[in-house]
């Protein structure tokens, strides 16, 4: 300790002086040493009784600042100094730092913990929006026995006698969302790329998309058979768009898949039952067949009881809809959408019912059970063909040729990055700016 | 440590009237496995109740109260100082979608609907494009010679697999050309690769259900009839035989 170093000196120098004295000044000189060593080790006393006495140290310089690579808004790095080690309370050990913050008016929580050598820590905040500007505070925690600080499930520390010590309230602060984030840059350019092939495409193929080829897909030939048999056998028709919400890309697609299908059981007055997951699409749904049937000039036909919810949860309504197909044993049966582990019950059931059974999913892991159960399976980028494919809209027909021409150009884009990786020795500057732009 | 109080229901424990409803439930739905039958329609009406009725309580308690009630009727709940009048906003289109019950009004429902679905398909496609074409295209990228870049030669062949694969595959997927010639080979070779993926995932999904199977016997077994049914009737045997 410092106080104990400046009681030796002293002693030291002190020692030198009686050796140009006489005795009897000697031993007047040695009580006079006597009091000196006593005040001196008082005075020591006394620095150490005051460094004890004296608060214990807090964290200073605390800022806080909004997370410029946050452009949610919802990070703030918040960073401090640490106090000097003789602040430290008596009997505790350091075991780090706590993050305090909350919206300004609201009572401070426990936020982020760090351990006592770091200096900065990303305070996440509560809510992205609206941005509310924080008041912040760094704690030194002190422990009675020396271990980390944790956390328990609120965010109190969970050792019993913390000793915290709060820096002062820094802010307000305000974490801001950004409205360009520019790491991103390169989906924005893909995104523009694509999109502009697909949209050129359509503007000049439109006017000649009638005659443009698309090349057979069996799935998608055999629904017109199905609803053949099901018009022949005077059974329903049973139609499942998988358990997906409305925004899905392979629910919108089987949407248009069952427009298709209701205008044909429309035309031949067959039964369409639609068992829905979603409410939403239930909706959906229903607006779809009901359109088809006006259009068919059939509206008296519709049935919107055949297009109804069961429940959201998966497996409630795998077990409604195998029991409808035991009991209304419908002709044909067609999965499309995104599906998941209830797949194969789904397509064992129809199997057991003796439906022809079409599926289509873009769903990579039910696939293989599709395959197996089913009499005919669409895979991922037919299911979204469908469309195209059944009605021969030209402005659908187009947007197909834009996208497979989207396919050359990830093609190329492949080939050119795996040349670039290839020859990586030759120009390893170059290769290492075109491989880093794609990693997001 | 106190004891957990038992909670009982006519002096049976509800820990084993639950055990017995779920044994007897699950038994019901594998009846299915023989035939659609009363008992198995008994418990698929009542799978199928509860989960709605459980569904309307999650979505009260997880969306509609933290999301639009307490903002508006307990804002200190949800840290705000004033109630915010925003959430009317998405509060209001909630409500249309209860218009389908007047037939007058229920085109008012498609705004919702339009509104999520527009919503959703912006917030898909940069999220699509990263996902499933820049890092897809970043992860196939990958250097084919072994003599240029420091791979092994099975790393090369691996790599190259990954390439052919990928380019034989977007050949099968190319809708507005003839399967012929180089595109017809190519998209051959495309599904030859589809299919020993599928195979494999057919593999791993598999026993992935098997795994579930094993542990629905092993409640069945465990849980329900060595305590509650084996266990007892050994026991009576053993004391009506005197041992």
């Amino acid at each position: 300790m410092i106080v104990c170093g400046m009681d030796r000196s002293t002693v030291a120098g002190g020692a030198l002086a009686p050796r140009t004295h006489h005795y009897a000044r000697a031993e007047g000189s040695l009580r006079h040493g006597q009091r000196f060593r006593l005040c001196t080790a008082l005075a020591a006393l006394a620095i150490c009784a005051s460094a004890w006495a004296a608060p214990p140290g807090a964290p200073t310089q605390v800022k806080a600042v909004d997370n410029p690579e946050d452009d949610r808004g919802t990070q703030m790095i918040v960073s401090w100094e640490a106090p000097t080690k003789r602040q430290r309370p008596w009997g505790t050990y350091w075991a780090g730092y706590q993050v305090f913050y909350a919206p300004v008016g609201r009572e401070r929580r426990p936020g982020p913990l760090a351990p006592p050598e770091s200096t900065e820590v990303v305070a996440a905040c509560f809510k992205p929006w609206p941005w509310r500007p924080y008041n912040t505070q760094v704690a030194v925690v002190y422990l009675p026995t020396p271990a980390l600080a944790v956390t328990d499930a609120s965010g109190a520390i969970a050792p019993s006698g913390a000793h915290f010590v709060f820096s002062d309230t820094i802010g307000p602060v305000q974490p801001l969302a950004l409205w360009y984030n520019a790491k991103r840059t390169n989906v924005l350019v893909m995104m523009l790329l694509y999109s502009a092939i697909v949209l050129i495409t359509i503007h000049y193929a439109t006017r000649r998309a009638e005659d443009m080829y698309i090349r057979p897909i069996a799935g998608l030939e055999a629904v017109n058979d199905a609803i053949g048999r099901a018009t022949e056998m005077g059974k329903p028709i049973l139609y499942i768009s998988g358990l997906s919400g409305i925004s899905d890309v392979a629910t919108i697609a089987a949407m248009l898949i069952l427009g298709h299908l209701a205008r044909r059981t429309a035309r031949y007055e067959t039964q369409i039952i639609v068992p829905c997951q979603d409410p939403l699409v239930m909706a959906a749904e229903r607006e779809i067949v009901r359109d088809a049937y006006l259009e068919a000039g059939k509206p008296q036909a519709f049935r919107p009881e055949d297009i109804y919810y069961v429940t959201d949860s998966q497996f409630g309504y795998v077990a409604a809809v195998d029991g409808v197909m035991m009991r209304e044993r419908p002709a044909a049966c067609f999965y499309m959408g995104y599906f998941y582990a209830e797949a194969l019950i789904l397509a064992e059931t129809g199997n057991a019912a003796g439906a022809i059974q079409i599926a289509g999913t873009d769903a990579d892991t039910q696939l293989p059970f599709f395959i197996t159960a089913c009499d005919y399976t669409l895979m991922g980028e037919e299911l979204y063909a469908a469309s195209a494919y059944l009605s021969r809209q030209p402005l659908l027909v187009a947007q197909l040729r834009g996208q497979d021409l989207g396919k050359i150009l990830i093609a190329a884009v492949l080939l050119v990055g795996t040349a670039i990786t290839t020859l990586a020795t030759f120009w390893p500057e170059v290769a290492q700016r075109f491989l880093d732009w794609f990693n997001v | 440590m106190p004891e957990a109080e038992v909670v009982t229901f006519f002096g049976l424990s509800t820990e084993i009237i639950g055990v017995w409803i779920a044994a007897c439930l699950t038994l019901a739905i594998f009846s299915f496995l023989y035939r659609d039958n009363p008992i198995y329609k008994l418990a698929e009406h009542i799978f199928v109740g509860i989960s709605a009725g459980y569904g309307v309580v999650i979505v009260y308690q997880e969306s509609v109260k933290p999301d639009l009630v307490n903002p508006l009727l307990h804002p200190a709940e949800v840290g705000l100082a004033h109630p915010n009048y925003l959430v009317l906003i998405p509060g209001a289109l909630g409500l249309l979608m209860f218009s389908r019950f007047f037939r007058r009004y229920d085109w008012l429902s498609r705004w919702p609907i339009a509104f999520v679905m527009g919503l959703y398909s912006g917030a898909a496609i940069p999220a699509t494009i990263q996902a499933q074409f820049i890092e897809q295209l970043r992860g196939t990228m990958q250097p084919l010679l072994p003599g240029l870049v420091d791979i092994s030669v099975w790393t090369a062949f691996s790599n190259l697999l990954l390439v052919v694969g990928v380019l034989c595959t977007l050949g099968y997927f190319y809708f507005s050309r003839p399967h012929r010639g180089a595109l017809g080979a190519a998209s051959r070779v495309g599904i030859f690769f589809l299919m020993v993926a599928f195979g494999a995932g057919f593999g791993n999904t598999v026993m992935a259900r098997i795994s579930l199977l094993i542990g629905r016997v092993q409640f069945l077994y465990f849980d329900w009839w060595g305590p509650y049914v084996y266990g007892p009737i050994h026991a009576l045997f053993q004391h009506v035989g005197g041992g």
